[in-house]
């Protein structure tokens, strides 16, 4: 009798043991399932620093699988690409595994857009370069990243090759893609201007380097001021003689500003010559990451 | 197996118990930013709207706590307000944040609604409309307050009679510029600035003659070019520069004021 209730006594305390288990399993799925739903919460309310800390938490409350592990790195990724922390992004995920391979590939998407954004031109093109994937959409994607990449690289001939690939039957895709090569068209009809022949005009004309630039208010202003001192300087010749202060001191000012007019044209070409680069990268970067963000926010 | 069983239900309850790290008991030891995220966590999962607008408004007290004044001010906006006695606390609030991210003029609109849907005077409302009438340079308004709400400020007559009697003086920063350019450096003295007045006024002087002596000698470039442009510059700098000096002056007596109210306030 004893022994029989000792059996019953311990098959009641496994059927407990188990319930509780279960109990423990449960509150944790649950509770994953929660902090889920609560993690887009605050993405929706733009909080990615609060995202951020509270992924950290839910890491170390639960004992993650490999494949929530990599659903937890690319979401980290993701919110540091939010905030522009493109090396703490790109950190995260290079940890995407390839247990679930579509997350693998999105990540590696990411990656290289963000490697190209920080002018890591060659990282970025041997990420592209080693994507694989079985979905013809990815696989446009990254040919057209490819595309752009080579127009921030200035290879026009390169772009083309890309570009020839482009097809129109991906709705997300082509409207980009037409940008892409009005980009293309605009760099391959730019004409650079000559610092040189900048620097040769304003000595010629004072301020007219300028013009040629395409400044026409600081053109003026060039040939104005150089002027202002030059009939100053003529007036103390032409008054007190060469040997007068006044012309002397007019006489200085004078060459000053005509040199430094002649310097400024020479620099004033390479600062629109950059910032026209500046211009088109931009452009370049926003068509670039758009589509990222259209497919896999 | 017993034990066992009592280890399974030990761990389990560790598990829950760690679930219980809330909101308040971070905010009561301080972790202010873990504390923000605890009631936002708890907000998402509130049974009714009325437990949800509660705990958003202590995740705004968690943002004030971190001096993110705009933000938690920002966050008092999400609470629906459906409750009377919520709103009146949440619109305090707002009034005080305002003021704290030097919003003056927020501060001012949120005091209105105060006053349309409460009209009661309590001494904080009291003191943050004096404070904000100072900030918005409504000197008069300010003064009234004083006048009227002593009892109620806890101020005594003494009190009231030195803060009325400090500078509340403000001068017009347009005036100013009006001032130097009929006169030049007139504006800086009246900005309460003599010997800055004085070296604008010399200085433009100086060039006036300087324009003057070239062209009687017939050095008619020298002069209109050099010496009109250079007073031109002078001319209108001067004037901008005791526009500037005027809102710097105003600024000192505003927080000058504020100051002697706040001596005042912290000394009960």
């Amino acid at each position: 009798m004893d022994g029989l209730k000792s059996i019953g006594m311990s098959m009641k305390s496994q059927i407990s043991c188990g319930l509780f288990l279960l109990i423990s399993f449960w509150v944790q799925g649950q509770k994953f399932h929660d902090q889920v739903r609560f993690l887009e919460h605050l993405e929706t309310l733009g909080e990615y620093k609060e995202a951020l800390y509270y992924i950290d938490q839910i890491g170390k409350q639960i004992n993650l699988s490999a494949i929530e592990q990599d659903s937890i790195f690319f979401i980290k990724g993701r919110y540091h690409y939010e905030l522009k922390e493109i090396e703490k992004s790109i950190d995260a995920f290079d940890k995407v595994g390839m247990r679930n391979q579509q997350l693998f590939e999105v990540a590696q998407v990411y990656t290289g857009f963000q490697l190209s954004y920080s002018r890591r031109f060659d990282a970025a093109r041997r990420k592209f370069e080693s994507f694989q994937s079985s979905d013809s959409l990815r696989l446009a994607l990254v040919n057209y990243q490819m595309a752009s990449l080579s127009l921030l690289e200035r290879g026009l001939g390169r772009f083309s090759l890309y570009a020839d690939r482009f097809e129109d039957k991906y709705y997300v895709l082509s409207d980009y893609q037409k940008d892409m090569k009005g980009i293309y068209e605009e760099l391959k009809s730019h004409k650079r201007k000559s610092p040189f022949v900048a620097g040769l005009l304003s000595a010629i004309v004072p301020g007219s380097g300028k013009l040629y630039n395409g400044q026409i208010g600081p053109g003026v202003m060039g040939l104005v001021s150089t002027g202002i001192f030059g009939l100053q300087a003529f007036e103390g010749y032409r008054k007190d003689g060469l040997k007068s202060a006044r012309f002397i001191i007019f006489g200085g000012l004078f060459t000053a500003f005509y040199v430094a007019n002649i310097w400024g044209s020479v620099v004033s070409v390479r600062v629109s010559e950059q910032r026209y680069n500046h211009t088109v990268d931009e452009a370049i970067y926003i068509n670039m990451h758009l589509p990222i963000r259209l497919l896999y926010r | 197996m017993k034990r066992f069983t009592l280890i399974c239900i030990y761990l389990s309850g560790c598990f829950i118990g760690k679930a219980q790290i809330t909101g308040d008991s971070l905010y009561e030891s301080g972790q202010y930013f873990q504390a923000a995220i605890a009631y936002e966590k708890e907000a998402f999962f509130a049974p009714n709207s009325e437990l949800q607008d509660q705990l958003i408004l202590k995740r705004a007290y968690a943002y004030k706590a971190l001096g993110n004044y705009t933000k938690a001010f920002n966050i008092t906006s999400r609470i629906s307000k459906k409750s009377d006695s919520l709103y009146k606390v949440v619109l305090y609030e707002r009034i005080l944040l305002a003021y704290l991210s030097d919003e003056y003029q927020k501060a001012h609109n949120e005091l209105l609604k105060w006053q349309v849907r409460y009209g009661e005077n309590s001494e904080e409302i009291l003191s943050l409309r004096f404070l904000t009438l100072v900030q918005i340079e409504k000197m008069e308004e300010a003064q009234e307050i004083l006048n009227q709400y002593a009892s109620e400020l806890s101020i005594n007559q003494e009190e009231v009679s030195s803060l009325l009697e400090a500078n509340w003086q403000l001068k017009n920063p347009d005036k100013a510029y009006m001032l130097s350019l009929v006169l030049p450096g007139v504006g800086q003295m009246y900005a309460g600035h003599f010997f800055k007045g004085v070296f604008s006024g010399v200085v433009q002087t100086g060039l006036v003659i300087f324009t003057a002596w070239n062209v009687y000698h017939g050095y008619f470039f020298t002069g209109g070019m050099t010496g009109a442009t250079l007073f031109y510059t002078f001319y209108l700098g001067g004037a901008r520069y005791a526009r500037n000096l005027t809102i710097q002056y105003n600024d000192r007596v505003k927080s000058e004021l504020v100051n002697e109210f706040l001596d005042i306030a912290s000394k009960k």
